[in-house]
């Protein structure tokens, strides 16, 4: 069996809190609390979870757009947490990310041109032809015409600047490509363009993903394996079809049952959590879920669940679905 | 709901021809472009589209929150209890809001004052549009906040906007909006902010309270699925106008415009059932036209699979195809 792609062990991210006039350290938000999980070459892990559940951190910290607190991430076979900067740089051109907002995740004074070409002019591709032409190359697979070359980001829609983030990403032919909410903020119509374009290429260019999002239905569509977090930690992981048929986490339960159904007929049973989302600040004791949670047992608010294979390739973190 | 149960019901709320134009330096942004529609009492009504195709200027429309300049009602009649909303001056508005016809938003943290505490702009309600003294309108908020399950609400009434999390801001404004008890509600993407868990949470109580206050409520949102199980009839627009008007399962079952279908079909879905492999969702080309240059004939033409040369020439009329049913499409029957 070959190496899987990225390998994440333990991840941590804190992120420190100061207060007072010396800016005392003052607590931490537990953001990302020992994160353990694999990418293999060709698939799609998809991530879901709600707020303040530590995806979007996760993502970032992963590529160490954050540094992490602590824990390991190995890609293509090196731990990249303890690389120095100039080791890391040939490894980022395999590793790239697109974002949420295609509005603020493009520089507004660059032209589509030097977008989509920056990245190749930083990984050494001097030639001036070579550039532009791996650039119209990619701006055609991602739907774009050659005219849009020499345009500003404010001259295209919410779908289009999500188009170009994605030829900026892909440009360099990466191996893994993260994924944050790529689709949240575009309209039905335009997710479903960019959800098929983003599967077409995955044939064609031979790309992983990551693919964070809070919208379950597009992440049951897109991917083969599906991850939920919960307050910086993993609650359940499995394949696709296991996970929506069967989820065994009573959250994963929850989250399911309250997506909402596009048919009238059905009406859904949902499981109503009480409360909110508790802080990342002073998460709860245990498992970190067992205040909100139906099946709640006296083990549960003292002993954090281990995260155990239940069947075959579906993991769990809970004590009462073990 | 059949339709027979509809008849029996009073019509609240009449739009007729609502043209409601945006005048800036770039045009004339025709947001919303003719519609028509009403709402009977105790009715809950759907108005369904993407981002730009008119579904929140219509309910600001309604409460004549549309601000002039840049924005104009310019033709079309909203007619309330028999009178024409558009004709009132501000002061008569200002007795309409809050009262008998409520709003609440998107973003619960811009639309509460961020200055004042929860029970202040709660009570502000009660002493506004009942006359209420001030302790008495504080007792009457400590009720609605416990109508809308907000736990402890006698100390919650003291906080401010900001120490509640985004599930408590949207059911305190709920709160507001429900504290005159008003006949009819227009929800404006109350859920979209919230985490899927929380927003099963509001649509719950809002179906909750819909049914214990019996008021009428106008629902405007781009999610389907909200709609599917929350509403008994449907408004879908497009562009400024309404391409299609039915029942929740009509629509659903048997959209009849080809903007309707391509919507339906472009959702993903959560497919329990088979373990198929996964198809390409269903895409409609093309994106929204620019509401400063609306294209000529019918507006989905540009975007339309099932497009004829008469499409392009003239906009297509509202017609029913069968009871309640109504689609504007020259290729429907």
């Amino acid at each position: 069996m070959s190496r899987p792609l990225l390998e994440v062990e333990d991840l941590k991210k804190y992120f420190v809190i100061r207060s007072g006039l010396l800016s005392r350290v003052s607590g931490y938000v537990y953001a990302v609390d020992g994160v353990s999980f694999t990418v293999k070459k060709g698939e799609t892990l998809g991530l879901v979870g709600e707020s303040g559940c530590g995806k979007s951190t996760l993502g970032r910290t992963i590529l160490r757009l954050i540094e992490p607190t602590a824990g390991k991430v190995f890609f293509e076979g090196s731990n990249i947490v303890d690389l120095d900067r100039e080791s890391l740089k040939p490894l980022r051109r395999n590793l790239q990310i697109i974002f949420q907002d295609p509005f603020s995740s493009l520089n507004p004074r660059m032209t589509v041109e030097e977008i989509v070409g920056d990245g190749l002019t930083i990984n050494g591709v001097r030639s001036r032809t070579e550039r532009e032409d791996r650039v119209a190359d990619i701006l055609k697979k991602v739907g774009l015409r050659k005219e849009h070359r020499g345009r500003y980001p404010h001259e295209f829609s919410g779908g289009q600047r999500q188009r170009i983030g994605i030829a900026r990403a892909l440009v360099l032919e990466p191996e893994l490509l993260v994924c944050d909410e790529p689709v949240s903020a575009l309209d039905v119509s335009i997710q479903a363009q960019i959800i098929n374009m983003l599967m077409d290429l995955q044939g064609t260019m031979d790309l992983s993903y990551l693919f964070i999002a809070h919208d379950l239905s597009v992440v049951e569509h897109i991917s083969t394996r599906v991850a939920v977090m919960y307050l910086g930690r993993i609650v359940e992981l499995a394949n696709k079809h296991d996970l929506y048929r069967s989820p065994r986490h009573p959250y994963t339960q929850a989250l399911l049952s309250a997506v909402p159904v596009a048919n009238p007929r059905i009406k859904p049973k949902r499981i109503i959590l009480e409360g909110d989302v508790p802080t990342p600040i002073r998460p709860p004791s245990g498992c970190r879920f067992h205040p909100r949670c139906l099946h709640r047992m006296e083990i549960c608010e003292h002993e954090q669940p281990e995260f155990r294979e239940i069947e075959k390739n579906h993991f769990v973190a809970c004590h009462w679905a073990s | 709901m059949t339709n027979a149960d509809q008849s029996e019901k009073n019509t609240l709320l009449t739009v007729e021809g609502l043209k409601t134009y945006f005048f800036t330096s770039q045009g004339t942004a025709k947001a919303v472009d003719g519609i028509s529609f009403d709402i009977r009492d105790g009715e809950t009504l759907g108005i369904v589209g993407e981002s730009g195709c008119g579904k929140s200027v219509t309910g600001l429309s309604i409460l004549g929150l549309i601000t002039d300049p840049p924005g104009r009602i310019i033709e079309g009649r909203v007619l309330f209890q028999g009178k024409n909303l558009l004709r009132y001056s501000e002061n008569q508005m200002a007795k309409i809001r809050g009262n008998q016809i409520s709003m609440i938003f998107q973003e619960p943290m811009t639309s509460l004052n961020p200055v004042f505490s929860i029970g202040f702009q709660l009570s502000e309600m009660f002493q506004l549009h009942m006359r209420l003294g001030k302790k008495a309108a504080m007792e009457r908020s400590v009720e609605m906040l416990r109508l809308v399950h907000i736990p402890s609400p006698e100390k919650r009434i003291h906080e401010y906007p900001h120490e509640l999390s985004g599930g408590m801001r949207q059911r305190a404004m709920i709160a507001m909006a429900l504290s005159c008890n008003p006949q009819l509600l227009i929800a404006d993407e109350p859920s979209t902010a919230l985490d899927v868990t929380i927003q099963a949470q509001i649509l719950e109580l809002m179906d909750e309270l819909k049914r214990k206050l019996g008021m009428a409520m106008i629902l405007i949102t781009h999610d389907l699925g909200i709609v599917a199980n929350t509403v008994e009839r449907i408004l879908v627009m497009y562009a400024g106008k309404i391409v299609e008007a039915g029942d929740v399962y009509s629509i659903f079952e048997d959209p009849l415009h080809p903007y309707t279908q391509g919507l339906l079909r472009a959702v993903p879905r959560i497919d329990h059932t088979t373990d198929a492999p996964t198809e390409r969702l269903y895409e409609i080309r093309g994106v929204v036209p620019s509401m400063y240059r609306l294209p000529e004939g019918c507006n989905f033409y540009p975007r339309c699979e099932k497009r004829e040369d008469r499409c392009k020439a003239k906009a297509p009329e509202m017609i029913e195809m069968s009871a309640g049913h109504h689609v504007s499409c020259w290729k429907a029957g």
